[in-house]
C-alpha cells in the first residue's frame, strides 16, 4: 500500500467506516452479547444463562409458527411478485403506446411509505365497504373477511406486499430486456425462431442473474416484513400473520424480554445468513460456469 | 402509422389490443388505492363507507383542513424534514467518499468490504434496535432527532457506497490524477474534478436516501415519542375510535402520499437509473 492510499484511507474510507462500526456492528456485537444474558426489563439486574434463551427459542411454539408463517408469507409473495414483476416487463417491453406514462404509473407503489401503503391496503381490503370486495361482488364472488379472516389475513399482507414491490421487480427485469444487445435477438429471428422459442433460449439465459439478482434482495427484504403488518392486522387475527419480525418486537418491547428477544435475533441472523449465502453463491459461481 | 405501410395484420392488432389492455388493467390496479384515498379524503364521511362506492360527490376540503390545522400533523411534518434532511446531508458525503475509495483502489480486503456491506442487509433490525432502545433509555438521546439521523445514515451507508462506487467506477483513472499533478491534494482533487462529472449519480443518490428517510418506519416507531416522532410514526398510530378518523387518516396518508407522488412523476429518470445502476454493473 503506498502512502498516497494510505492517507487517501485515513481521508476516504475511515470516517464512513467508523459510522458503521460504530453505529451497526458494535450494537449487533452488543446484542448477540445480550443473547445469553436473562434481562427482563422491570428487573434492573440481568444475569448470564448461557445458551438457556436459545434453548426456549428452539422450544417456542410460537417461534415455530412465526417462522412458518414468515416462510410461507416470503415464498407467496416472491413467487407472485417475480411471474407477475416478468410477465409486466416483457408488456413494457412491447411496442405499446404511452409507455413512459405507464411506467411512472407503475413505479408509484413502490416508493409509498410501507406504513401508509399498508394503510391504504387495509382500506382497499375491508370486507365491508373495501373496494376488493366491491370488485369481487361485481363478479358474484362474495368475498372473504380478509384481515379479520385467519384463513385469508397472510393473504392480505402477501396481496398488499405484491402491490407495493412488485414494482421493483418490473424495473430491474425492464431495464435488463431495454439492454439485451440486438445481434443475438437478430440472429434468432433470421434462423426462423418463434417468439417463444427466442423468449426461452435467448431472453431468459441473458436476464437469468437479474432474475436471482431480485429473488434474492426480494425474499431478504420479505423475510424482515413489519411495518405493514403492524398497520394491517397486528399479527392476529390470533397470530395467524405473526412473522418473525414482529414476533420478535412483542418480544422485545411488549413482554419486555430484552435478552430472549436477542436470542431471537441472532437465530433469524443466522436462519438468514444461510439462505444468503445459498443465494450468493448461486448467484456469482453458477453464473460463470453452466449458466 | 405502421397499417398505412403494411397490409393490416389481424392477428398482429388482435394481439396489440389485448397488450394494451393488459397494461391498462395493470396501471389500473397500481392507482387504484391512491385514488381511493384520495376520494375518501375529499368525500364527506357519510359517503366514505356507502356500498357501491359513491364515485360522484361533492368534493370537500374539511378532512385536510382538520388534520392540517387541528392536529400534530405540522409538528410530525417537521420532524419528518428535520430527519430526511439531516440524513441526506451526512449520508451523502460520508459514502460518496467511502465509494471514492472503494472504486479507485482494488484489493482482496476490499472487495471483502463490498460484499460485508452487502450482508448489513440481512442485520435483523430488532436485534439493532434492542441496543439503541436502551441506550435511549439510559440517557437523554430517547425522543431526539439525532438518534433517529445516526442510525438511518448508518443503515444507509452501504446502499449509498455501492450506488456511488458504479459511478465512480466510470470516471476515468487519470483524471483525479491530473488534478494532483497541478497541487491539489486528493481531497481538493475529489471535490473539485470528480464530483462534479458523478454530480447525476449524487442526485440519484440523494433522491433514494430521502425516500429511506421518510419512509422509515420501525426504529422511529420505537425511538420517538412526541417530539421527534415523524409522519410515518403518526399516521399508523392514529386512532380509529370515531367514524370521522377514517376521513381524517386518509387526508393524512394523502397528505404523505403527495410530495412522494410529485417527485416520482417529476424525478422518474434518476429513480430508474439509481434502482438498475448497480444490477447491471453485477
Amino acid at each position: 500500500m503506498t502512502r498516497q492510499q494510505r492517507r487517501d484511507r485515513l481521508i476516504f474510507l475511515v470516517p464512513s467506516m467508523s459510522v458503521l462500526v460504530l453505529i451497526l456492528f458494535y450494537p449487533l456485537a452488543y446484542s448477540i452479547g445480550l443473547s445469553f444474558y436473562n434481562y427482563y426489563l422491570p428487573v434492573p439486574r440481568k444475569s448470564f444463562v448461557g445458551l438457556d434463551n436459545f434453548r426456549y427459542i428452539l422450544g417456542d411454539d410460537a417461534f415455530w409458527d412465526a417462522l412458518g408463517v414468515t416462510a410461507r408469507f416470503t415464498s407467496a409473495a416472491v413467487a407472485i411478485e417475480l411471474v407477475l414483476g416478468a410477465a409486466v416487463a416483457l408488456l413494457l417491453d412491447a411496442r405499446i403506446p404511452c409507455r413512459r406514462l405507464a411506467i411512472t404509473a407503475i413505479l408509484l407503489p413502490m416508493a409509498i411509505t410501507p406504513a401508509v401503503a399498508g394503510l391504504l391496503m387495509r382500506w382497499m381490503f375491508e370486507s365491508n365497504w373495501g373496494l376488493v370486495n366491491y370488485f369481487l361482488s361485481l363478479v358474484g364472488v362474495r368475498g372473504p373477511g380478509w384481515m379479520g379472516d385467519p384463513l385469508w389475513a397472510l393473504w392480505s399482507i402477501v396481496l398488499a406486499d405484491v402491490w407495493q414491490n412488485t414494482p421493483f421487480v418490473v424495473i430491474v427485469l425492464y431495464a435488463g430486456l431495454q439492454s439485451i444487445p440486438l445481434d443475438p435477438l437478430e440472429a434468432a429471428m433470421v434462423d426462423g425462431a418463434s417468439r417463444a422459442q427466442t423468449l426461452v433460449h435467448v431472453v431468459f439465459p441473458f436476464l437469468r442473474p437479474l432474475v436471482l439478482f431480485v429473488l434474492i434482495i426480494r425474499s431478504m427484504d420479505a423475510f424482515r416484513i413489519f411495518d405493514q403488518v403492524f398497520v394491517m392486522t397486528g399479527g392476529g387475527p390470533g397470530t395467524t400473520t405473526q412473522t418473525i419480525t414482529f414476533y420478535n418486537y412483542v418480544m422485545a418491547f411488549r413482554m419486555l424480554r430484552m435478552g430472549r428477544a436477542s436470542a431471537l435475533g441472532v437465530v433469524t441472523l443466522l436462519i438468514l445468513s444461510v439462505v444468503t449465502s445459498v443465494f450468493i453463491y448461486l448467484l456469482y459461481h453458477r453464473e460463470k460456469g453452466e449458466w | 402509422m405502421v397499417s398505412r405501410r403494411r397490409p393490416l395484420d389481424p392477428r398482429a392488432a388482435l394481439a396489440r389490443i389485448l397488450l394494451t389492455a393488459a397494461l391498462v388493467v395493470v396501471v389500473a390496479v397500481s392507482l387504484l388505492p391512491i385514488y381511493f384515498a384520495l376520494m375518501t379524503s375529499l368525500k364527506p364521511t357519510r359517503l366514505a363507507f356507502t356500498m357501491p362506492p359513491t364515485w360522484i360527490f361533492t368534493p370537500t376540503l374539511e378532512h385536510h383542513r382538520f388534520i392540517w390545522l387541528e392536529t400534530p400533523f405540522p409538528r410530525y411534518l417537521v420532524n419528518t424534514l428535520i430527519i430526511t434532511t439531516g440524513t441526506v446531508l451526512l449520508s451523502i458525503p460520508l459514502g460518496c467518499m467511502a465509494a471514492y475509495y472503494l472504486a479507485r483502489y482494488r484489493s482482496l480486503p476490499i472487495q471483502a468490504l463490498l460484499f460485508t456491506l452487502l450482508a448489513v442487509r440481512t442485520f435483523p433490525r430488532i436485534l439493532l434496535l434492542i441496543p439503541f432502545f436502551l441506550l435511549a433509555r439510559a440517557t437523554e438521546l430517547y425522543d431526539t432527532h439525532v438518534l433517529i439521523i445516526v442510525i438511518i445514515v448508518a443503515l444507509n451507508q452501504p446502499f449509498a457506497i455501492w450506488l456511488m462506487r458504479g459511478f465512480f467506477l466510470d470516471v476515468p483513472r487519470e483524471l483525479p490524477e491530473a488534478a494532483l499533478i497541478d497541487g491539489c491534494g486528493s481531497l481538493g482533487a475529489f471535490v473539485r474534478v470528480v464530483l462534479p462529472v458523478v454530480r447525476p449519480g449524487v442526485f440519484t443518490a440523494a433522491l433514494f436516501t430521502f425516500l429511506f428517510a421518510y419512509n422509515e418506519f420501525l426504529y422511529c416507531l420505537i425511538l420517538t415519542g412526541t417530539r421527534a416522532k415523524p409522519l410515518s410514526v403518526a399516521i399508523a398510530q392514529y386512532g380509529a375510535e370515531r367514524i370521522e378518523y377514517w376521513s381524517w387518516s386518509a387526508a393524512g396518508a394523502v397528505g404523505i402520499l403527495a410530495p412522494v407522488v410529485l417527485f416520482i412523476v417529476v424525478m422518474q429518470r434518476h429513480l430508474i437509473k439509481g434502482l438498475t445502476f448497480g444490477t447491471l454493473k453485477g
